[in-house]
């Protein structure tokens, strides 16, 4: 499952702007406004993840995720979602000790995103 | 109009909230099932959009509490799910979905999703103002009550029992018998144009005072053709229609506007005319008290093949204790309590 998983999260794009430029119906103002919220609630969502981790709760850890998994759907952010949704069925089948390495892949895949971002030319 | 939209994900409320508003709708965001149900209550949502996995309550558990309750009119609801499967989507239809998107959501579909949801809302609407026109037609009247509720359900009753009639089964599916609940209350809606004189006279009508009611068949029937013909599209319309203008025509041609006789009477008209005749004959009037259901039950059997068709008649008689049920149910004062006739065959 987890080797099925990464070769998924290495085919998906870290960000598709045509596509959630087509979500935000056009406005690019819209577009930068949702991706600055984006980032921002993402950072402080990986860190209610990372403790819930470590706190071992696992509910906790799925709701987080799938939660991730969400966003990153809307915001176009293909490979984030994929290891959010790693993350949150592990959490669902209780195979929580392969977390810990989905989590390495997803905190990866987010400087990725970051970057991504980053060289947006608006 | 207006939109719950129920997502505890922040980027993705506010990104529906953007797309719904520039479609025209006017949206509100609820954080999750428990919120949005509190909102709901209030009733002034009558179009969900919901977040299917959420804290406190999922959005399956919030449509299986949305169809627990009736808050005033249907609560059309879309789920917004990354879940897939045949066992998902009969999970949320089971609990009272009405239709899914897939997320993330694309803004063209949720937009023409919506849009079948207010078509199927405002069926709803036009059902209410269907019956409201009626009523207010009634309203002059001050001795009708509940007239037309009643009428609407004897005119259902007789129906379902004729859809078992081998020569009807085809012609009286569910959606005739559903029109015909909807448009019997418009039969008398033609009264509107009888004067005041001649509707509230409290006593028996002359010959000519009532040569002048007998002209609110031909009112309502007229006045109900020029809406069909200027909203071809708009089906129930014909059935109004027939039943306004003919449900006082006897099967023995002898009847009014237009003396029609047997099958030339139109079949919703039929059977209104029976459910119209047995609700005046049970009902108090200024000039007579109301009858006992045996002795409506008699006249009806006496007026078989003259006044009304043998097969309504037939009906009539194998669903009595229905008739008597509604009678109770809708009844506009005291009326004594009655069962039916032993005598009766109890064929149902």
């Amino acid at each position: 499952m987890i080797m099925e998983m990464e070769h998924e999260g290495q085919a998906a794009s870290a960000f598709e702007l045509d596509e959630l430029v087509d979500r935000c119906m056009g406005n690019l103002e819209f577009v930068e406004r949702v991706l600055t919220k984006f980032q921002q609630r993402f950072g402080e969502q990986l860190e209610e993840l990372e403790r819930a981790l470590a706190q071992e709760d696992t509910e906790r850890v799925v709701l987080v995720a799938h939660r991730l998994k969400g966003e990153s759907a809307s915001v176009a952010a293909a490979a984030l979602r994929n290891r959010a949704g790693e993350i949150e069925k592990l959490g669902r089948a209780g195979q929580v000790s392969n977390i810990p390495h989905c989590l390495e892949r997803l905190r990866a895949e987010w400087a990725q995103f970051a970057e991504s971002v980053s060289t947006l030319d608006w | 109009m207006r939109v719950l939209v129920v997502e505890d994900d922040d980027v993705t409320a506010e990104m529906l909230e953007h797309a719904l508003g520039e479609f025209g709708y006017e949206v509100e965001i609820a954080r999750n099932g428990r919120e949005a149900f509190r909102q709901i209550r209030t009733g002034r949502y009558r179009l969900v959009v919901s977040d299917w996995e959420m804290p406190e309550m999922t959005g399956v558990e919030l449509c299986r509490q949305i169809r627990k309750r009736r808050f005033g009119g249907y609560v059309y609801v879309i789920l917004l799910t990354s879940r897939s499967g045949t066992r998902n989507v009969v999970e949320g239809l089971n609990a009272g979905a009405d239709d899914f998107i897939s997320k993330p959501f694309q803004p063209e579909e949720l937009c023409v999703r919506l849009r079948a949801g207010e078509r199927i809302l405002s069926l709803q609407s036009r059902d209410l103002t269907i019956f409201a026109m009626a009523k207010l037609a009634e309203s002059r009247d001050p001795e009708t009550g509940a007239h037309l509720e009643r009428i609407r359900e004897y005119s259902r009753v007789l129906a379902e029992q004729l859809s078992r009639r081998t020569e009807l089964r085809d012609q009286l599916d569910d959606e005739y018998i559903q029109t015909l609940y909807l448009t019997s209350p418009l039969h008398d809606i033609g009264k509107v144009g009888i004067p005041d004189r001649v509707l509230l006279k409290p006593g028996r009508l002359t010959a000519d005072e009532f040569e002048v009611m007998k002209r609110h068949t031909a009112i309502g029937g007229e006045t109900l053709e020029a809406v069909g013909r200027a909203h071809p599209g708009a089906q129930f319309l014909q059935m109004a229609c027939d039943i306004a203008w003919s449900h006082h025509e006897k099967f023995d041609g002898s009847g009014y506007p237009r003396g029609l006789a047997g099958e030339e009477i139109p079949l919703c008209s039929r059977i209104v005319a029976l459910a119209d005749v047995y609700d005046a004959l049970t009902t108090k009037r200024v000039y007579k008290p109301a009858y006992s259901h045996e002795t409506a039950r008699e006249i009806i059997l006496e007026g078989t093949d003259t006044q009304f068709d043998p097969a309504m008649v037939e009906a009539f008689l194998q669903r009595e204790s229905q008739f008597l049920t509604i009678r109770q149910q809708f009844a506009d004062g005291e009326e004594p309590r009655e069962e039916p006739s032993t005598t009766s065959p109890a064929i149902c």
